[in-house]
């Protein structure tokens, strides 16, 4: 599946189990002009010591000057109906097309942002 | 005719839940159109933190320390120009510059049983100049 992304900014995408569990989580920063665009091919079965998984992508978070789609289509349809294939319930498809999902553990240091920045 | 300063940037931060036993290879690209013009690249960079690591073990098994990045600059037709990072020096110009593409890339791991851990962040920019 290809990720597409028009204009600059940061997109987070997981890929997710049946049981809405993160598999893989990304995070694209693509910078230039306002016109930048960026491709991810992605790969949506992942191999674990049980065999072959089929996991569907959630667009987590996505950039205010950005769009988004996933193999050309809007994100949340294109999960909706992908969690279904890999058998979501349908819950779980609805809150995976919100983007809401059990996320890995961080293991880094969360950045700063400009309004978490101390004032002198 | 006016010389325009431009830039691509493009950055890949990934993690793997533990339960994948094989990693896959990275491919990424970003991409500009531009005026046709004559195109210089005056830097093009790559940098890499953290990797594939044996589960429970601190130190990176990855044989990739730096990825690959390339820019491919695309001149009409099936015709296109490379540039391979690193280097902080001006090219040969290169006319007409129709589009130019970064491309980040990082290997694949594949083991007998999941015992691979993955974090690693992958980052490359490149500066250049059309006229």
């Amino acid at each position: 599946m290809d990720i597409l992304i028009k204009g600059p900014g940061e997109v987070t995408v997981c890929l997710v189990d049946r049981a809405g569990k993160s598999m893989l989580r990304e995070t694209l920063r693509v910078f230039g002009s306002q016109t930048v665009s960026a491709r991810r091919p992605i790969e949506l079965e992942l191999e674990t010591s049980k065999g072959k998984m089929r996991v569907s992508p959630v667009l987590v978070f996505c950039g205010d000057k950005q769009t988004v789609t996933f193999d050309g289509k809007e994100p949340a349809a294109f999960t909706r109906h992908r969690c279904k294939e890999i058998g979501c319930t349908d819950k779980e498809a609805e809150a995976a097309a919100r983007g809401e999902i059990h996320h890995l553990p961080r293991n880094a240091p969360v950045r700063s942002s400009f309004a978490s920045l101390p004032r002198p | 005719m006016a010389t325009i300063d431009l830039m691509l940037q493009l950055e890949i931060e990934q993690q793997l839940s533990t339960e994948v036993s094989s990693i896959n290879a990275i491919l990424a690209e970003a991409w500009t159109f531009l005026n046709g013009g004559t195109v210089t690249v005056t830097e093009i960079a790559v940098q890499k933190e953290g990797g594939v690591f044996g589960n429970n073990v601190a130190t990176p098994i990855d044989d990739s320390p730096n990825g690959y990045v390339t820019l491919r600059m695309f001149t009409g037709g099936n015709n296109e120009v490379d540039f391979f990072a690193p280097s902080s020096v001006p090219s040969p110009p290169v006319q007409p510059g129709l589009a130019a593409l970064l491309e980040v890339r990082d290997i694949g791991f594949t083991a007998p049983q999941n015992v691979l851990q993955v974090a690693r962040k992958l980052g490359a920019h490149v500066y250049f100049q059309e006229t």
